[in-house]
């Protein structure tokens, strides 16, 4: 593949993951402009480099139409409503499918221009269907209601765009004849904004042509849409320009001229006032002093003409060149009309009182800085909590970071499970840390609240109270210190091409992370070389025996040893380093899940949180990957059996919004991914009716079967406790799913659940595969490894102590019941039965929640090995996992334990 | 040839197709002063006129259609009578 694809493959990949994020944090909190900013830049940096290959003119168009109406939100024209996001969505999973299709065939599928052209159409049509336009904003209803006398031609008028940035750029004169013609009916005109595929030329389009000969062409300017590079870079054939035009004919007429490149134009009528806008050189309003006094007065009254014989001769004395002057001339346009907008006027005034356009303008006015909604960052309200961030820490942001990492610190012990031996003492431990934090950061408020959160912890036994304590100290410290980079970015942006891409200062050259992308390849590579050295290392202990027995050189022996403690320390380093770049932190797989959660509850009618702690804890990427399907099961089983409809929650006395916690700890070298919701829980009883219905339980089993056994029915393949099959879940596959994916990658799974309360499924996975401990045992001359996770534990056991119970060997150890296979008769390995020998070696190993005593002829050593698994025809032996070297040289075959229990 | 490259001054005539815009730029990259007189053309190609904008080369002569002045003035294009 073309290498510039591949990397735009990955990188898209990325951004979508951050731009679908940004919509997420956008639709909860709407002002949130980092969030929108960030977004916008993504979906630029997508529409960028996307243009770069000539077969993508479809993703490129559809981004681009996504990038102008978020330019249309980021402005504040346009508020981002659950349908917009909706349908931006639907563009980011198409895009997402269209880099798929790259990566599969390097080139986008035959659906893809009419699929894009839909969804251009769907998403110009929401930003147009008065999908939150800026009407909506108070600012604008204050001058009406104060008014008595309602505009009759106001309906009318509010139809079409509200602000042009770039009107001020169009001569006055000609503004002023389109808003007279305009407010006396005679039709107003059409706004085009064309942008021409990078591409056209290639296809033949001139658009120049075609802008200068449109109909009824009254204006025009042309702009890049980007910097113009060095002209050595230029590339002459890809058009970069976006065309504005002005026209005065009829909208319809303007539509059919352009009908060819519909999807790179969008034609617009403006409503008259966004016309309105006073130019030219600011200047001191002392000379009008007089006249706005006056004119105030008598705008009040709606006394127009006094007000407009007052403007002919303040006109009389003014500069034509001054602003001033300009908005007295506005004054005079609007007054002539057959019903003047008090609005407009009593703005227009202030314009003239005050020498420049006033910056708190008239509402909807074009060309002030009209992002103030979304602009200027607001680290207070991101934070989302009551504290004040005003004593924080005097502002000293290192400090202020220490303390965060500290709390988190303290906040990852908490979620940490502990033995209950210790648990006072942690809590203990981590209320005093946190006070201290606390009063160091001038978060004395907080800190107060430390002692009693300890207490609460303490009788509840549980460390929620102090959690929360910690969450709230933790918002506005973070926030704090994200605060600084927040202010930046969108003061510059509106200001000087509002409607084209913007230059990012500070957004790819200033953060650039020192990341390397390696291929996964490379470093699958290097895993396998540290595999070899691993295995040659463990040969010098066979050496320095050879030494001494052999050769009998105790010195030789003795150095050889040291040199292997010395390779052994180095190679285990090498391998712990190789490893840790293999580790990718869990928030890979976890930030796919706050999209999810929104999608279902909007399926399912059900509000639904989604927390997630931990997103930080890293493990192998493998395991990361292989996480996201069971984590998809398990939520959407969350959503749809474990949380209430809102009224049922309601009943229950709950919040109407259900919590689903996704949480990752890393505990030894295991990952924790916990998996807590609050909904009704699950009924053992229930659960086992049903299992015994659908035949997954026997009648025998159904009486013994204990609570706990029964919650993990729910892993069964084919159970399902919804009564019928919905698109969400009940076809009693996901579960299996997850359960199949746990033990592929040797983990376990565990479930809580308490009716009425809510469920805690619990997976427990390696942290890393790439290493496996196993141990060794020998059978009929043949090694074996045992993976040492499975492993309860040795014993010999007398031949006296072997029964038979219903044709099985078994043997008491403990008083447990624990069934015995003879390996070398499974295998096939040798000895038949326990021919004379008084004793027999027993490993003990726990599969599927039961235990089994494996029979072999001898212990071995534990070994770290790199299992390989079986290729080629030995894959169909499902009894082995895999084979791994041995320090001589010899291939051990590794146990499936799993697999043999269901071959028995 | 819609362009005639003289000394420091590029003259642009009639129509200028799209595939002038190369010979455009490599002038323009090799004479980084050069001026370009537009006075009797009566349509560029946009990549002729991306070119110009990319360029900002100074302009020695206006063309004589008022209609295409307004375009070119909006384009930014600096200096000229």
């Amino acid at each position: 593949m073309n290498p510039l694809l591949a990397e735009f493959i990955t990188e898209t990949r990325e951004l979508l993951e951050r731009v679908s994020q940004g919509f997420l944090v956008l639709e909860r909190n709407p002002g949130d402009a980092e969030a929108l900013n960030g977004l916008f830049r993504g979906m630029h940096t997508i529409k960028g480099s996307s243009g770069i290959f000539e077969e993508l003119g479809s993703l490129t168009r559809l981004v681009h139409a996504a990038e102008d109406v978020l330019d249309g939100v980021r402005q504040g024209q346009q508020q981002l409503t659950p349908e917009g996001a909706d349908i931006f969505f639907e563009i980011l999973d198409q895009v997402a499918t269209w880099v798929d299709e790259l990566e599969a065939s390097e080139t986008l599928g035959p659906g893809a221009g009419e699929a894009s052209v839909q969804l251009v159409r769907r998403l110009r049509q929401w930003a147009s269907g008065g999908g939150g336009r800026a009407e909506a904003k108070p600012g604008h209803e204050a001058p009406r209601e104060t008014d008595a006398l309602p505009s009759q031609e106001s309906g009318e008028n509010n139809e079409g765009v509200r602000e042009l940035p770039w009107a001020a750029e169009v001569p006055e004169a000609l503004r002023r004849e389109w808003f007279r013609a305009a407010a006396e009916g005679a039709g107003r005109p059409v706004v085009v904004t064309y942008t021409p595929d990078e591409a056209c030329f290639f296809a033949g389009d001139d658009p120049f042509h075609t802008v200068r000969n449109a109909p009824g062409v009254a204006w025009g300017t042309v702009q890049a849409r980007e910097p113009w590079p060095d002209l050595g870079e230029l590339d002459p054939y890809r058009c970069v320009l976006e065309f504005r035009l002005v026209c005065t004919a009829p909208e319809g007429e303007v539509e059919e001229w352009f009908r060819y490149v519909a999807d790179q134009v969008r034609v617009e009528t403006v409503v008259p006032s966004a016309w309105v806008r006073p130019t030219g050189e600011p200047s001191d309003p002392e000379p009008f002093g007089a006249f706005v006094h006056d004119a105030r007065e008598w705008a009040r009254g709606g006394r127009w003409e006094n007000l407009r014989r007052a403007v002919g001769t303040a006109l009389g004395v003014a500069g034509p060149e001054l602003l001033s002057a300009s908005a007295l001339r506005w004054l005079d346009t609007v007054l002539a009309t057959s019903d003047p907008d008090p609005g407009l006027v009593e703005w227009l005034i202030e314009c003239v009182a005050r020498g420049e356009v006033p910056p708190e303008g008239r509402q909807g006015e074009a060309g002030r800085p009209s992002g103030a909604g979304v602009s200027a960052g607001e680290p207070a309200e991101t934070g989302g909590s009551g504290t004040s961030p005003a004593p924080l820490g005097d502002g000293h942001p290192d400090l202020v970071a220490a303390a965060v990492e500290i709390l988190e610190a303290q906040r990852t012990l908490l979620a940490s499970p502990v033995d209950p031996g210790i648990r006072r003492g942690v809590l203990r431990s981590v209320a005093r840390v946190a006070e201290s934090v606390l009063i160091g950061v001038g978060q004395t408020e907080v800190a107060a609240r430390v002692s009693a959160a300890l207490k609460a912890s303490q009788t509840q036994g549980g460390g929620e109270p102090l959690r929360e304590v910690l969450q709230d100290a933790l918002a506005p410290l973070a926030a704090g210190l994200a605060g600084p980079e927040e202010d930046e970015a969108p003061s510059q942006t509106p200001a000087k091409k509002p409607e084209g891409p913007v230059p990012e200062p500070g957004g790819n050259g200033g953060q650039k992370v020192r990341v390397l992308r390696v291929d996964q390849a490379r470093i699958d590579a290097l895993m396998d070389l540290v595999g070899e050295l691993v295995v040659a290392k463990n040969a010098l202990p066979f050496l320095a025996r050879k030494a001494e027995d052999v050769f009998q050189v105790r010195e030789l022996a003795r150095e050889i040893k040291n040199q292997h403690a010395v390779i052994n320390r180095i190679a285990e380093e090498l391998q712990g380093a190789v490893m840790q770049v293999r580790m990718v932190p869990v928030s890979h797989t976890f930030q796919r899940f706050p999209r999810l959660v929104r999608d279902l509850s909007r399926k399912l009618g059900k509000k639904v949180r989604l927390l997630m702690e931990g997103e930080e804890t890293e493990a192998d990427k493998n395991v990361v990957e292989d996480l996201t399907e069971p984590l998809v099961h398990l939520i959407r089983n969350s959503m749809d059996h474990g949380i209430e409809p809102p009224d049922e929650r309601l009943a229950a006395g709950k919040t109407e919004e259900g919590e689903i916690r996704l949480r990752a700890v890393q505990l030894d070298d295991q990952v924790l991914i916990e998996v807590i919701d609050d909904g009704r829980g699950m009924d053992p009883e229930h659960l086992k009716r049903k299992a015994y219905e659908k035949g997954i339980l026997s009648e025998e089993r159904l009486d013994t079967i204990t609570d706990q056994e029964a919650l993990h029915l729910i892993f069964a393949p084919g159970f399902s406790t919804a009564p019928q099959v919905s698109n969400v879940s009940g076809r009693g596959v996901g579960m299996d799913a997850v359960r199949a994916m746990v033990d592929r990658v040797g983990g376990s799974v565990a479930v809580e659940s308490e009716p009425g309360r809510g469920t805690c499924i619990r997976l427990s996975l390696p942290l890393s595969m790439a290493v496996t401990r196993v141990m060794i045992v020998e059978v009929g001359g043949q090694m074996l490894g045992v993976p040492i996770e499975s492993v309860v534990e040795t014993v010999r056991v007398p031949a006296d102590g072997i029964h038979r119970i219903k044709g099985r060997e078994t043997v008491v150890l403990r008083d447990r019941l624990v069934p015995l296979c003879r390996l070398g008769r499974v295998l096939a390995l040798g000895r038949e039965t326990a021919d004379g020998r008084d004793e027999e070696a027993v490993l003990v190993v726990q599969v599927g929640g039961n235990e089994l005593g494996l029979v072999v002829d001898r212990f071995h050593e534990g070994v770290d090995i790199i299992l390989k698994p079986l290729e080629g025809i030995l894959a169909g032996f499902r009894l082995y996992a895999g084979t791994a070297l041995l320090g001589d040289g010899r291939v051990l075959l590794v146990l499936n334990l799993r697999e043999l229990v269901a071959c028995l | 040839m819609p362009i005639t490259f003289k000394k420091t001054v590029a003259v642009l005539e009639g129509v200028c197709a799209v595939e002038d815009a190369e010979g455009l730029l490599a002038w323009l990259q090799s004479h980084p002063r050069g001026k370009v007189n537009l006075k009797r053309f009566e349509h560029l190609h946009t990549a002729v006129l991306q070119v110009l904008m990319a360029a900002s080369p100074t302009i020695s002569a206006w063309p004589e259609d008022p209609d295409l002045v307004q375009w070119l003035r909006c384009v930014g294009i600096p200096g000229g009578t």
